[in-house]
């Protein structure tokens, strides 16, 4: 059936191509909007959605992806695919919204000592980018803790479907439901030490950075 | 060498807010002299220095650095390497204090070697060689002020205007400032200093402006403007 | 923002694409194969015995193009998915439910394929006095009055699951309605979830008889007992269907499946399922009995 390391694989390769995809699309944004101060009401309204249960995720994307919804002749539900697509959408009002706060407030602080020593705006920019590197990376972690600890877009989306969409958290409902509590507890541990070891790996670097 | 950077009646407003930081202010920085702009807090010391370095333009009036206006003929970029603004709380960028004091020689893309070199050289004038490879971030106010100062020297700035250049600087490092400010100016640098404090005023500057909400309220030497403060404190109403 | 930075972004965002891309495929690679999928919604209590797996695995023994994937949920969700087209077999055991389904015409090809009974636990005293009692509807009467007396609590799964719709069932019969007493308690949850609560509140509940074989044998129940279980009252029947939205090509495979299911290889597969490890059968298998189960299954139907 499905071993316990090829569950962990799963996991982390689902959550991280969900974190790189929502990273593709939330950093842009959020630079943008630091940037542009008519966009300014677009990160509130993701702030606003920070907290959006996975569960409701799960069931809008089930909605769209199911044979009868708009969205269902993609074949996507009950795929992998489908979980990384909800979770990059679970994850990026997080990342929009901390990314957001890391670059307009690097950008305040950096924008006129960029410019009094002489940068053109696109070094300004640049200067900007590469001193909130160290928050944005704590931003992703973040959202990769968030993407890897959710249950409801899995479960919903993915149907915990053994050898194709049963990552961590599924397997902890489904050993949950089979009583066999040492397998979920096992498998709990594991998830809370992928989680703080990135957590860690994350201050070291942003450490490593400063 | 040194620029002559003059105000003309100039008027700014921050976004979002109702008061005018600056109402109408007409002041000129000349080269080879030293001159202080005093006042109390939110006063608009800091708004008057970042508009005499092309950092924020006037809603109203007029700049003009060497005679120009840098924000109607496009220069602001090229006026801004010649005139350089050391903030109140200098932000620190990440990496060792060398990194930070090469930056603007490498956003100028001069080699790294002689960018090195200079910066060196620069960081022993002011004491400071011996913490270049420190992380930037980690360290002291009075270090932090220190370092900004490099970092705009490095230029060779024809203008320097400092905010508050000597607050939280411990009494070992102020000298080191006070003596680099007067070498600068008696090699014909235009040099402005904002200080709420009258003592570091009188220590550096021959002329000083004293601004409040945004307007001159007196103008002359240090000693004299001291004295119209004491004086005023000695009235019921001023 | 100047040329630079926006291309130094543009840079990233395709980076980041690729290598979302590139982890796309290296997972299909390692993870797809050629057969053909063929999706089964289910209830939980089968899949969570181990029975769906065991018989997938023997399937997928002779059929190799194909591979099974079951997604455990409660039979009333089991029903709606495959009514969507998103399952193209379902697996429950809620009569009233299916024929529901049956007759709105999202579900056909049915085939019941084993059967087990719904036991009523709970603790061992018995302060109700269920082991008394004469039928399975007396025996919620008992408990009512008990409960309504403060001397027994009631958990139910509360999810429209097969052993929740049963369990309704049965309280329509008594005539009494439990819901919103303060000892009428309603988990949402699995039986298994429900089983460990039952047992910690010392209450009483109705189960299928596999999860609590399965529980009791882990040794994760310490006062819950069977108190009243019977043959006929009590049956609980698992059936298959195919979804009519079935694409044609999984329609194939979904009704070879469960011709399979129904068929002699897998009847004695479910008949030894579990034997030696358990002191009773998890599960029957319907070959045999297949008139009687009918019969039985249009009663429950009709509710």
């Amino acid at each position: 059936m499905d071993s316990l390391p090829s569950i962990v694989a799963r996991s982390i390769i689902i959550s991280g191509s969900a974190t790189l995809i929502a990273t593709a699309w939330s950093i842009p944004l959020a630079y943008h909007a630091s940037t542009h101060r008519r966009l300014t009401p677009l990160v509130y309204a993701f702030e606003a959605l920070v907290g959006i249960p996975t569960v409701l995720v799960g069931l809008l994307l089930y909605a769209l992806l199911s044979r009868q919804g708009p969205l269902g002749w993609l074949g996507l539900l009950y795929t992998p695919q489908a979980i990384v697509i909800g979770e990059a959408l679970l994850i990026t009002p997080l990342l929009v919204a901390v990314s957001y706060r890391v670059l307009s407030e690097k950008s305040r602080e950096l924008w006129e000592l960029a410019a009094t020593l002489g940068a053109t705006s696109s070094q300004a920019a640049r200067l900007v980018l590469s001193e909130s590197l160290p928050g944005l990376t704590s931003s992703v972690i973040m959202g990769f803790s968030r993407a890897i600890g959710e249950l409801g877009v899995a479960l919903i989306v993915g149907g915990n479907i053994a050898g194709l969409t049963r990552t961590m958290t599924t397997s902890i409902a489904l050993y949950t439901s089979m009583g066999e509590y040492d397998k979920a507890i096992t498998l709990g541990l594991i998830l809370l030490a992928i989680t703080v070891t990135f957590s860690i790996l994350a201050r070291a670097v942003r450490r490593e950075w400063e | 060498m040194g620029v002559e950077i003059k105000l003309e009646n100039v008027h700014y407003r921050y976004p979002g807010q109702d008061r005018e930081a600056l109402q109408g202010v007409t002041v000129t920085f000349k080269p080879g002299r030293i001159t202080g702009v005093m006042g109390p807090n939110a006063a608009g010391k800091t708004t008057l220095l970042k508009m005499a370095a092309a950092l924020l333009k006037p809603v109203k009036g007029r700049v003009k650095i060497m005679g120009v206006d840098p924000w109607r003929d496009g220069s602001v970029v090229h006026v801004r390497r010649r005139v350089v603004y050391v903030h109140e709380k200098p932000p620190m960028l990440r990496g060792t204090v060398l990194d930070n004091i090469t930056l603007p020689l490498r956003l100028r893309g001069m080699p790294k070697k002689e960018a090195v070199r200079l910066a060196v050289e620069t960081a022993r004038s002011l004491g400071i060689d011996n913490i270049l490879k420190e992380r930037a971030k980690a360290l002291s106010t009075g270090q932090r002020h220190l370092v900004a100062i490099a970092r705009a020297l490095v230029l060779m700035p024809e203008a320097l205007l400092l905010d508050e250049p000597l607050a939280n600087v411990d009494h070992i490092r102020r000298p080191i400032i006070i003596k680099t400010v007067k070498e600068l100016v008696r090699n014909g640098v235009t040099i402005a200093i904002a200080s709420h404090d009258t003592l570091t005023l009188t220590q550096l500057a021959s002329h000083a402006i004293y601004l409040e909400e945004g307007r001159i309220i007196m103008e002359g030497s240090v000693e004299d403007i001291a004295r119209g403060l004491t004086l005023q404190e000695g009235l019921p109403d001023h | 923002m100047g040329i630079t930075g926006r291309k130094a972004i543009l840079f990233v965002i395709v980076s980041l694409i690729v290598v979302a891309v590139i982890l796309s495929i290296v997972y299909t690679q390692l993870y797809g194969s050629s057969a053909t999928r063929l999706r089964a919604a289910t209830t939980t209590s089968l899949y969570a015995t181990g029975l769906l797996d065991y018989l997938s695995h023997h399937y997928e023994a002779s059929h190799p193009n194909v591979v099974i994937d079951y997604i455990a949920v409660g039979s009333g969700e089991a029903l709606e998915r495959a009514a969507r087209g998103d399952a193209c077999i379902v697996l429950v055991h809620a009569p009233s439910l299916e024929k529901r389904y049956l007759e709105e015409g999202y579900i056909s090809n049915h085939v019941i394929f084993a059967y087990n009974y719904f036991v009523i636990l709970g603790p061992k005293d018995d302060p109700a006095g269920v082991r008394d009692a004469s039928n399975a509807v007396e025996a919620f009467r008992k408990i009512y009055i008990a409960g309504e007396e403060g001397r027994a609590l009631f958990v139910s799964r509360g999810d429209r699951s097969g052993t929740n719709v049963r369990e309704l069932m049965i309280w329509n019969m008594t005539g009494l309605d439990p819901h919103g007493k303060d000892w009428y308690l309603e988990t949402g949850q699995g039986m298994g979830e429900t089983l460990v609560i039952a047992d910690e509140k010392g209450a009483y509940t109705l189960s299928d008889i596999g999860t609590y074989l399965k529980y009791e044998l882990e040794g994760r129940l310490h006062t819950l007992t069977v108190l009243y279980t019977n043959s006929t009252e009590l049956i609980n029947i698992y059936s298959a269907y195919t979804s009519t939205r079935c694409s044609s090509e999984e329609m194939g495979d979904g009704l070879q499946f469960i011709e399979w299911l129904a068929g002699s290889e897998a009847q004695s597969l479910i008949a030894e399922y579990g034997r030696g490890e358990y002191p009773h059968p998890l599960f029957y298998p319907a070959a045999g009995k297949i008139e009687y189960l009918q019969e039985a299954w249009r009663i429950l139907a009709n509710g």
